[in-house]
């Protein structure tokens, strides 16, 4: 503490003596433009080598002081190249006219928690994607909005169920049983992702206990509205965010809200109506005869007799009829910003319902975000961010099931489709004879509600005391104190009456769920800038500190009386707490230096961190980072820029709370409390898993900035790995917690951005990207292992760590020799095959055409190499239920001759976004909404087109949600949709 | 002034917030912080009551009666439970490879109250006495029951360290035993110790069911019938007999069993089941446990146990076995086979265990007269005459012992074993692959641990 007190007691003194001390200095009034001559609102403005800035305001004028002489004035606006203009001596005007900076080479890029550095100079890859880029297509959630825009970036979904669930891998998988998520940060705050489950296993019965990982939860940044978004930054791996310490590993993802700009106010209105449509069918198969109907039956599924439902001459189309029942989906943004010189608002709003394929299944969500900034005298900056959010869930029963059969893609599999399931007879849909419980999902989608609710508030204080403020040097320290508090809700309801509830002899389930989760930080930075001709250099320093914690319980009475939505009514009840609390504390350095006529950038950094769950709490372990890019001052023919750079960093993954401990679970017997040993010996000297990342690359400008291409080379080293090791049960344990393994990712990414035609009317702007990742596990203190819980059985398909591998190999039991003697079987060998689930690389392909009022955008996703295991090929298979039974015989006689016949490629194609919109004339404009006002109407699709060889519903797919190994098992997920939006946006 | 407040603010915030400590304890779980910040009253309630619950939780049935042909475990999702145990022979990989690790996990449960009693600074040195001679003798059923089910295999014995030392050595299974008894013996004098004074937790009520084992004395009574029971099993090793073990195994029984006495046969510390939140019910009610046919079909005419067994309106047929035969006190339909407490070890089989050592001795006279006290008293059958010969003796304790104890434990499965009647001589072939398998395997995770074999075990 005393050295925050003396940091603090230094920014007060100088505070309080700093004077500007400028001599001869002129006013000088001015006005930046665009290509057409119309205002840029908000562009930066700076006397070249000083640090002397401004802001222009809605009118796009500025008035600046300027030293004596001729001056250079240097203009920054997103979306707008850098642009300098001479202030001739004695001159006190000047115009900047701004032109379009098409392809956004020009960007800020964050480097700290207050220090940004132009993307011309930066050392990293970093990706930004601005609110133009995210908002092509409307989506639910931001990882929808950011598939295949961001080389290095495998965003994958876990099934098709509306409101989100999906997974971010930078940079390939890093870890093993360690988080698998990146760092989320918005404006500053850390953000939960964690995924709760609402219990829906106590349906299932998929895995053990009242919830389980494969209850197909939503991870909690769904809850991120991307309309409220401005941009994101996404810091690939610890070259780029050692910056953010022992939580940095797996890549960093900073957010940044929309913020008004000064002026009149500015509304924007968007009202937008769509539908999700079943976008992949398996296609079940019809029964053309009775004589067909009963083959199948006594020669296929078995049965004695006739099929317990004779034979109609109808086909039922299930996924037609059952995922494809919801009215329309519609999306309400409105926002309004504006401000005057020294205060800036944007209050914006959202509210939308989903209403996705499965029947009664939804996601919906309002949001509201209030950003207020207010400068207070000229040196004290405050910005206050407030998000509300409230999303509401059904995302029904979908994913692996044991007992009862509950899931609907489980039950159409021994259905024949001349059965009627989905029309009510006598008011109550019919039993399904065909299945052992009777279950119905047109029954269980009206019946079984499982809405999870969440209230969210993410807000921050921005404080920024500018100390002291000369022509050559600022100090500034900046106070962030932030907070991201939400309550979530879940309450499963399973009447008594749904069919398959008698199964257990338990009819009816209540399941409840709260959980309230609290991360809080705080802080305090300073940075000074020392400005000199030769060169500009930035020293920031500070520290940091956050309490993440949560709180979930969870309620379970089974054998409720029908009418009864109260858990407290059930014959047997459940109860479990899970709670976590993590206290971090950090300290960080960096110094940038900007040389060489802004030639060269260097930086060096180090982040100390310790946390609460490190089995050593009040150890640092120190991150450092160093990095160095330099734009050549000889270029090639057509070569506008071109730099060369690169960085290394370290960064950690944190032990999962409680892997220290070797906890003594607690037990009831005969009304007394007994602890137990845990079958897991925690760790008492746990440390975190430390990645070093050495990156390096080149990005150049062709063709007066028409065209740029960015090529990367990184490599991912990650030593401590923290394993849940196999012990000798005779120990009294089954596993241990150890830091005790290596891998190594190497790739490279690159992008290429054009804008082949720029003429008039007529443009188009295309980008492609490219990525790939090579993973070896190169050490393993312990033997070979499958990781438990993410998997069922080397027949299907297993995730299997090993070291010389890939770190994502898949193994599965591969076809067997058989010995014989004298033609007697004697023994069988089995043969086992290594498949790769992760991709080979990933292209993006992004073009936007404008022709006149016109603009179109197109974007395709490319994913080549993975193997999926398609276990729902094994639901429909053995059943031969597909109208395709010669697929159905050949899979399952492959499977039944010992191969691994249920791995299946998982490459594919998608088109993420197609869009098509019309800007209304400005005069038919005026006359609609009235004089200098915009009109825009879209028409947007999103994931309209698949092509793969997978032959599931997606390759897309995570029964047992995020994880770093196992992800890609298959089982009756809810199917994939596609959507289309047409939508209205009014700016006025 | 405004700038002074803020950073007023900002100083206090942080000063309180960092205030907090660095660490944060373990907020789902006791954590074993417990054992080395020092023992106290309620945490060794915490940790005996966790130990007896982890030994009722350990209780295997289906395991040892399925391989002593006393039932069958039907399940279509399941078919392990046939195709293993009464197929086999076990994969060591598989779920047969249980009735293991549980037990270890007992038994550090069991030492964890040992090794920390010592710093219970709240306890007389009577009351950790009688705490230690508590725990000392359920690890010694602990160790026990792993050796039932592994037999001559061996088993590790040495295992009271730390998670990243080597583990310990398998020993031979005539060590093993010396190491229970000895085990089992130095519980005694702890009892003894205590003597009068009370155990310093309270019970659950098992202890008091039938019977009274709920003071260190009259739990004494318990310490010796499984002193007892462990010697008969060393007098009769075959690969290391010792007949002296005989008389020492009558005389610790008789001390457990105390005077013969009709209405107390059914004594015996019990498992208690319950239906309330967090407890657990009956293990062997399930509708997938049958009796096999050879169990219900030997049953002599008129013998009361039949209660046990009920004819099944039809056969059930599963894996290649059939049977018209469930357990009564395995139908969910019955409401309180759920809360119908199992004993550990009854005067009935104590008595029994005696018959069994007498004629090891070769008293058949007094080994019919146990025979006949359960037979007459339990099965409502005429008495036998005084047996002239060993093989009819066992013969007849066998029965008893089947019927008096059906559905309790191993005990048929080390008895068949350790006659010699655990093969095709004496039992019929369940399935095609039947091995008559006489010990299910070590885990593949034990065998992982010590580089992928485990050298046979050698006696000193």
């Amino acid at each position: 503490m005393t050295r925050l007190r003396s940091l603090l007691g230094i920014a007060a003194l100088l505070t309080l003596t700093a004077q500007a001390a400028w001599a001869q200095q002129r006013r000088v009034t001015g006005h930046v433009v665009g290509p057409a001559g119309e205002p840029i609102a908000s562009a930066q403005i700076q006397v070249e080598g000083t640090t002397i800035r401004a802001t222009a305001i809605g009118d796009g004028s500025f008035a600046i002081e300027v030293p004596a002489g001729a001056q250079t004035l240097v203009a920054r606006r997103l979306g707008y190249k850098v642009t300098r203009a001479t202030v001739a001596a004695g001159a006190t005007t000047v115009e900047i006219k701004m032109d379009k900076d098409v392809l956004q080479l020009d960007k800020m890029v964050v480097t700290g928690v207050a220090t940004t550095v132009s993307s011309q100079n930066a050392a990293n890859a970093v990706a930004v994607v601005s609110a133009q880029d995210l908002s092509n297509a409307p989506a639910q959630t931001i990882e929808n909005d950011l598939q295949g825009k961001i080389p290095g970036a495998v965003i994958t979904t876990n099934s098709g169920a509306p409101g989100g669930g999906a997974q971010v891998q930078l940079r390939g998988v890093t870890s093993i049983n360690a988080s698998s998520s990146p760092l989320y940060v918005v404006d500053g705050v850390i953000v939960s992702n964690a995924a709760i489950g609402s219990g829906l296993n106590s349906i299932t019965n998929a895995g053990g206990g009242i919830t389980n990982m494969q209850d197909q939860p939503v991870n909690r940044i769904a809850d991120l509205d991307p309309n409220e978004i401005q941009s994101i930054e996404v810091l690939k791996g610890a070259s780029a965010g050692a910056i953010y310490g022992s939580k940095a590993s797996n890549g960093v993802i900073v957010i940044t809200t929309k913020h008004g700009e000064s002026g009149a106010p500015r509304v924007n209105f968007t009202q937008r109506y769509g539908q999700y449509t079943l976008s992949h069918q398996l296609h079940f198969r019809c029964f053309h005869s009775a004589s067909e109907a009963q083959d199948w039956w006594t020669n296929v599924m078995g049965g004695g007799g006739s099929p317990p439902v004779a034979w109609q001459p109808v086909c039922h189309d299930f996924e037609k009829e059952f995922y494809g029942g919801n009215p329309g989906s519609y999306e309400t943004d409105l926002s309004v910003n504006g401000g005057s010189a020294n205060t800036t608002y944007y209050i914006g709003g959202v509210a939308s319902r989903d209403n996705a394929i499965q029947k009664n299944t939804y996601y919906q969500k309002q949001s509201m975000t209030a950003n207020i900034g207010q400068l207070i005298g000229s040196r004290l900056n405050l910005r206050a961010n407030n998000q509300f959010i409230h999303t509401l869930t059904d995302r029904g029963i979908s994913g692996n099931d044991n007992n009862p059969v509950v899931s609907p893609g489980d039950i159409f599999s021994v259905t024949p489709t001349w059965v009627d399931l989905g029309h009510k007879v006598n008011g109550a849909y019919p039993q399904n004879p065909f299945e052992g419980d009777l279950a119905n999902p047109f029954q269980d989608a009206e019946l079984v509600k499982n809405p999870e609710d969440v209230y969210r508030y993410i807000g921050s204080v921005n404080t920024n005391l500018s100390a002291y403020n000369s022509e050559r040097q600022t100090l500034d320290f900046t106070l962030i104190a932030g907070v991201d508090a939400f309550q979530y809700n879940s309450h499963l309801f399973s009447p008594p009456a749904a069919y398959f509830e008698s199964a257990d002899g338990l009819p009816g389930t209540i399941v409840t769920n709260k959980t309230s989760s609290t991360y809080a930080n705080l802080n305090l930075s300073g940075a000074h800038k020392l400005i000199t001709n030769r060169f500009t250099a930035t020293t920031s320093f500070g520290l940091r500190q956050e309490r993440r914690q949560s709180d979930a319980v969870y309620n379970r009475g089974q054998d409720i009386p029908a009418g009864v939505t109260n858990v407290n009514y059930g014959v047997q009840q459940s109860l479990l707490e899970n709670q976590f609390l993590v206290k971090d504390f950090a300290y960080y350095a960096q110094e940038e230096f900007l040389t060489l006529k802004d030639r060269l950038f260097l930086t060096a950094a180090v982040n100390a961190e310790r946390s609460s769950v490190n089995g050593d709490d009040k150890k640092f372990y120190i991150y450092p980072k160093y990095a160095a890019s330099y734009r050549m001052p000889w270029l090639p023919k057509y070569t506008n820029d071109l730099k060369i750079r690169v960085a290394y960093g370290k960064a950690g993954n944190q032990p999962a709370y409680g892997s220290k401990f070797t906890s003594l679970p607690i037990g009831v017997y005969d009304g007394n409390l007994g602890a137990t040993p845990s079958g897991t010996a925690g760790n008492p000297s746990i440390k975190p898993e430390t990645s070093t990342e050495t990156e390096a690359g080149l990005d150049a400008q062709f063709f007066g900035g028409r065209a740029a291409l960015s090529a990367t080379y990184f490599e991912k080293k990650v030593s401590d790995l923290i394993l849940s090791a196999a012990v000798a049960p005779s120990s009294g344990f089954t596993t241990k917690i150890l830091n005790g393994g290596a891998m190594r990712n190497t790739g490279t990414e690159y992008s290429l951005s054009m804008t082949p035609i720029d003429r008039g009317k007529f443009s188009w702007v295309s980008r492609t990207t490219f990525a790939n990742v090579w993973s070896r596990v190169t050490n393993l203190d312990v033997p070979c292992f499958t990781p438990g819980g993410v998997s069922f059985s080397l027949r299907f398909g297993q995730p299997y760590v090993c070291t010389g591998n890939s770190v994502t190999t898949l193994r599965v039991y591969n076809g067997w020799d058989s010995t014989f003697a004298s033609g007697k079987f004697v023994s069988r060998t089995r043969h086992i095959s290594n498949f790769e689930s992760a991709p080979k690389y990933t292209m993006g392909f992004s073009n936007d055409f404008d022709y006149g009022n016109w603009h179109l955008s197109s974007l395709f996703d490319y994913r080549r190499g993975g193997y999926a295991v398609d276990l729902t090929g094994l639901f429909v298979d053995p059943t031969q239920i597909l109208a395709d039974t010669a697929l159905n015989n050949a899979r399952l006689g492959r499977y039944i001759q010992g191969y691994g016949a249920y791995v299946e490629p998982a490459g594919f194609v998608k088109l993420r976004e197609l869009s098509l919109t019309y800007t209304l004339p400005k005069a038919l404009a005026a006359r609609l909404v009235g004089e200098g006002h915009g009109l825009r109407l879209e028409l947007a699709g999103r994931n309209l087109a698949t092509w793969t060889k997978y032959k599931g519903y997606d390759p897309e797919v995570s029964n047992f949600g995020n994880t770093d190994l196992g992800r890609f098992q298959d089982v009756a997920p809810y199917p994939p949709s596609r959507s289309v939006f047409f939508s209205v946006i009014a700016n006025f | 002034m405004m700038k002074k407040t803020v950073a007023l603010i900002a100083v206090l915030t942080l000063v309180s917030a960092c205030k907090d400590s660095t660490g944060v304890p373990d907020l789902n779980n006791v954590s074993s912080s417990l054992l080395q910040s020092g023992l106290d009253r309620s945490s060794v309630q915490l940790l005996t009551t966790g130990l007896l619950r982890a030994d009722r939780g350990n209780l295997g049935i289906v395991f040892p009666e399925t391989m002593a042909r006393d039932m069958y475990r039907i399940d279509t999702a399941e078919p392990r439970y046939i195709t293993e145990l009464i197929g086999g022979p076990a994969d060591p990989g598989g779920f047969a490879a249980g009735m293991w690790t549980n037990f270890y996990g007992e038994i550090r449960a069991a030492n964890n109250l040992i090794d920390n009693i010592g710093t219970a600074g709240d306890l007389t040195s009577a009351e950790k006495a009688a705490t230690t001679g508590m725990a000392r003798t359920i690890k010694a059923l602990a160790y026990y029951r792993i050796l039932e089910m592994r037999d001559t295999i061996g088993m590790p014995i040495d295992v009271d360290h730390d998670i990243n030392a080597a583990p310990a050595p398998f020993v031979c299974k005539a060590n093993a035993l010396d190491y229970m008894i000895a085990l089992v013996d130095s519980a005694q004098t702890d009892l003894a110790t205590a003597g009068g004074t009370p155990f310093p937790f309270s019970l659950p009520s098992g202890f008091t069911y039938q019977g009274d084992y709920s003071t260190p004395g009259t739990f004494t009574a318990f310490n010796r019938g499984l002193a007892g029971k462990i010697e008969l099993y060393r007098a009769m090793d075959h690969a290391h007999p010792a007949p002296a073990d005989y008389a020492k195994a009558i005389a610790d029984l008789t001390a457990g069993i105390g005077t013969l006495d009709a209405s107390a046969l059914e004594n015996s510390p019990y498992y208690m089941y319950s239906t309330a939140p967090g407890e657990a019910t009956n293990p062997i009610v399930d509708a997938a446990i049958h009796l096999n046919p050879m169990a219900a079909d030997s049953i002599q005419p008129g013998d009361l146990r039949a209660v046990e067994i009920t004819k099944r309106a039809a056969p059930i047929t599963g894996q290649g076995v059939t049977t018209d035969y469930d357990y009564t006190y395995s139908l969910p339909s019955i409401g309180t086979n759920l809360t119908r407490p199992i004993p550990i070890l009854t005067k009935a089989e104590l008595i029994l265990l005696r018959a069994q050592a007498e004629i090891g001795a070769g008293d058949l006279a007094a080994a019919t007269a146990d025979i006949n006290f359960i037979r007459t008293n339990q099965g409502g059958l005429p008495a036998y005459a005084t047996f002239t010969d060993a093989t009819s003796a066992i013969n007849a304790v066998l029965y008893e012992k089947r019927y008096s104890l059906l559905m309790t434990g191993a005990q048929r499965f080390v008895d068949l074993r350790a006659y010699g009647r655990l093969n095709g001589q004496y039992l019929r072939k369940e399935t095609a692959t039947d091995i008559f398998q006489s010990a299910l395997p070590v885990p593949q995770a034990e065998v992982n641990a010590r580089g992928g074999s485990i050298p046979a075990p050698t006696c000193n």
